[in-house]
């Protein structure tokens, strides 16, 4: 809103005018006061409407009050020179006419200007109202696009979120079951070695075992022998009563020194028939010394004996 | 008898050698052999010529299960268990030793007998048994005495009750055939003791004790014609029981004493009655035309086994006591005779004849199998001893018919020692009433 340079220009030149009236205004104040030409001059309702206070250009305080001043001052001075030279009179109205029709065509371009400047700036202003419009339109519809967008980012952010936490849950599913299935594989590794451990342990006693059984076995040999030789020593020995009835059977406990001395030998389970039993205990003290087995460590000082006239008695 | 067979059956071998596990074996043989006993000679204040150690020696080893020392080989011949040295019987393979003292009863003339008999090879006490016990109240059962002390024995080292104190009877044949004499005896166990029952010039048969033991049946003639007669020993009855036309034979007890089967002829035919002994009735159980004959009660009483030669040769057959039908029995062997149940049930003794001589067979009632437990050639007339463990029979010895014993394994044979001069038809009384 700067004071463009000619309209500085126009106005110290009505500023002069009007001084100049000032001077001169008593001697015409008649002339003055019939203002046709003024009044009949080309004023339009637009005019009117230019001529209103204008408006727009407030933020210039200084420039209303001047022209506020002016025509009082006019009209004040044209009742002290209202009988001045006829046709100075004239031809300052000649002059006059001249200068207010040129003062008038200044005012008319002047206001042609500013009613050009006004259309521009109401144009400017609608343009720029009908862009503020466009813009709070485009704004709005920005701000609508915008909303919908946000409204779809909600949604797809919901949609995402939702995705997420089924995301998440699935992966927490996933993830749980990838843990149980890690603590099953867990689980299994350990029974799994647990087994293994178990296996080779029992591998290890299988094979402690095989070596015992073989030592076992071997010492089992050899306590077959010595059984062998021991029976036979024992059944030479003994002899059962006459008349014993077959079944008849008792077992013997024999305990032996290293030697095979027959250190003691007692019934564990008698027959019933003392003469029987008795005859159990005469076969081993006379069998003594029993042989001994050719392997000291097959040698057992215990042996426990069934005695009967018939093998099978025994086994029964 | 003599092979020997060695069957070793090995139960288990528990072999931890740490630990001492028993080594546990079987010994099994069939070799049998008499126990060593030594009876040492009682102290005997009476020396009237019963030798109770003696005769409890001879009972004990003609049971055939014991072997004694003879006196004259006893390092020492101690009177009380103190003065025992248990090595003097052991070096001399001793298992027990048997001391004892007879002193004189409380009645006058009778004995009372005491002894200990002792296991040498524990040094153990195994009875003292006291002469209470064993009284002999005359000098007739002395030996009974002494008997009693052997059976104590036997049972003590056996579990089996003795059959020392028992009698038997049997009928002895004398003279030529113009002089043949028959003579009934009763006798003990060991021979001794003997007593005559009856005499006749005729021959006198099938005698039988009664379960209770009062009472022998037995058949004889009269002038030709046969009887069967019971004595009563506690009032020296004798009395005619049954004296049919033909035939009367072969009296046997029913285990209740209240009957008694016999053979009669009177209906033509021999066939095998039951007579109750107190009224005499009758009941005819066989019908068959070929001869019934030798009926034997068994313990139960239930069943009757007898001979019969229906199918031609003899051979035993069963039927209830009251009679019906007949089922043959034997099978083995050309002929099978002369039953007779074991008290115990077990066994039926029979004369089994395979055709080349006559054998004693026990037939195991369970299984009907037969086995021969005799080892003459003429052996005859199977009787049991009440313990079911010993049969005596008849058999042919050097100078006649003689009585002989087995027991039931046919392991142990002994003969009677002058029983007579041609003895048959023997008896064993059951066990007498314990008083």
């Amino acid at each position: 809103m700067t004071l463009q340079p000619r309209h500085l220009g126009l106005a110290v030149a009505l500023h002069a005018v009007l001084f100049f009236f000032i001077l001169v205004g008593v001697q015409c104040s008649q002339p003055v006061e019939t203002p046709p030409v003024v009044q009949g001059v080309l004023i339009s309702p637009n005019d009117l409407k230019a001529l209103k206070p204008p408006t727009p250009p407030a933020p210039t305080p200084p420039k209303p009050e001047e022209q506020d001043q002016g025509p009082q001052q006019i009209v004040n001075n044209t009742d002290v020179v209202a009988d001045q030279a006829k046709q100075k009179q004239e031809q300052a109205a000649a002059e006059q006419k001249k200068l207010e029709e040129q003062k008038a065509e200044e005012q008319r371009q002047k206001e042609a200007q500013a009613k050009a400047e006004e259309e521009r700036k109401q144009a400017e202003e609608l343009k720029r109202q009908q862009e503020a419009q466009k813009a709070a339109e485009q704004a709005a519809a920005q701000k609508k696009q915008q909303e919908e967008e946000a409204k779809r980012k909600a949604a797809a952010a919901e949609a995402q979120r939702k995705k997420e936490l089924e995301d998440q849950l699935k992966k927490e599913a996933e993830q749980q079951q990838q843990q149980a299935q890690a603590a099953a594989i867990a689980r299994q590794k350990k029974a799994e070695e647990a087994q293994r451990e178990a296996d080779r342990r029992k591998r290890a006693a299988e094979l402690q075992q095989q070596l015992g059984v073989e030592s076992a076995q071997l010492t089992a040999q050899v306590q077959n022998e010595w059984i062998t030789q021991l029976s036979a020593a024992i059944q030479q020995a003994w002899a059962w009563p006459p008349g014993t009835d077959p079944k008849t059977k008792a077992w013997l406990k024999i305990r032996l020194s290293a030697t095979g001395q027959v250190l003691s030998a007692d019934i564990s389970t008698s027959s019933g028939v003392p003469l029987f039993d008795q005859t159990l205990k005469q076969a081993a003290y006379k069998a003594s010394p029993l042989p001994l087995p050719r392997d000291p460590s097959a040698f057992d000082p215990n042996l426990t004996i069934c005695f009967s006239p018939n093998q099978q008695s025994c086994t029964q | 008898m003599n092979l020997k067979t060695t069957l070793i059956v090995l139960l288990g071998l528990l072999s931890a050698p740490a630990a001492f596990a028993d080594i546990v074996f079987s010994v099994s043989s069939d070799k049998s052999r008499a126990q060593p006993i030594a009876i040492v000679p009682f102290v005997q204040s009476d020396a009237s010529g019963v030798d109770i150690a003696q005769i409890i020696d001879d009972d004990l080893k003609r049971s055939g299960m014991f072997i004694t020392l003879p006196r004259a080989n006893m390092l020492e011949k101690p009177t009380d268990i103190a003065q025992v040295n248990t090595h003097n019987w052991q070096v001399q393979n001793m298992n027990y030793v048997v001391l004892g003292k007879v002193v004189p009863g409380a009645a006058p003339g009778s004995i009372s007998v005491s002894f200990t008999l002792i296991d040498v090879l524990h040094d153990t006490p195994l009875g003292v048994l006291n002469g209470s016990d064993i009284i002999g109240r005359d000098k007739n059962h002395w030996r009974s005495a002494a008997h009693q002390a052997a059976d104590m024995i036997f049972e003590k080292l056996t579990g089996i009750r003795g059959v020392f104190n028992t009698q038997i009877a049997y009928v002895d044949t004398t003279g030529g055939p113009s002089n043949r004499k028959f003579q009934l005896y009763i006798a003990d166990s060991d021979g001794e003791n003997r007593r005559t029952i009856a005499v006749s010039r005729e021959p006198l048969m099938s005698p039988a004790w009664s379960p209770d033991g009062k009472k022998l049946a037995f058949v004889g003639y009269d002038r030709g014609y046969s009887a069967i007669y019971i004595q009563t020993w506690e009032t020296g009855e004798l009395k005619k029981f049954v004296g049919e036309r033909g035939i009367n034979g072969a009296p046997a007890w029913s285990p209740d004493g209240r009957r008694l089967a016999v053979t009669l002829s009177f209906e033509h035919n021999p066939d095998i009655y039951v007579i109750d002994v107190a009224s005499g009735s009758r009941t005819r159980l066989t019908t068959d035309p070929g001869i019934d004959t030798e009926a034997a009660w068994s313990p139960d009483g239930n069943t009757i086994v007898f001979t019969s030669d229906r199918g031609g040769q003899p051979q035993l057959y069963t039927m209830s006591s009251g009679g019906g039908p007949q089922a043959r029995l034997t099978f083995q062997g050309t002929r099978n005779e002369d039953p007779q149940f074991s008290p115990d049930g077990k066994w039926l003794a029979l004369v089994n004849s395979d055709g080349s001589g006559y054998h004693i067979g026990l037939m195991d009632w369970q299984t009907k199998a037969v086995k021969i437990i005799s080892d003459g050639f003429m052996d005859e007339h199977p009787r049991f001893a009440p313990n079911s463990q010993v049969v005596i029979y008849t058999t042919q010895g050097s100078g006649g018919e003689v009585l002989r014993t087995a027991t039931v394994d046919g392991r142990v044979h002994q003969t009677l020692s002058q029983p007579g001069t041609n003895v048959r038809e023997p008896a064993w009384s059951p066990w007498p009433p314990s008083n």
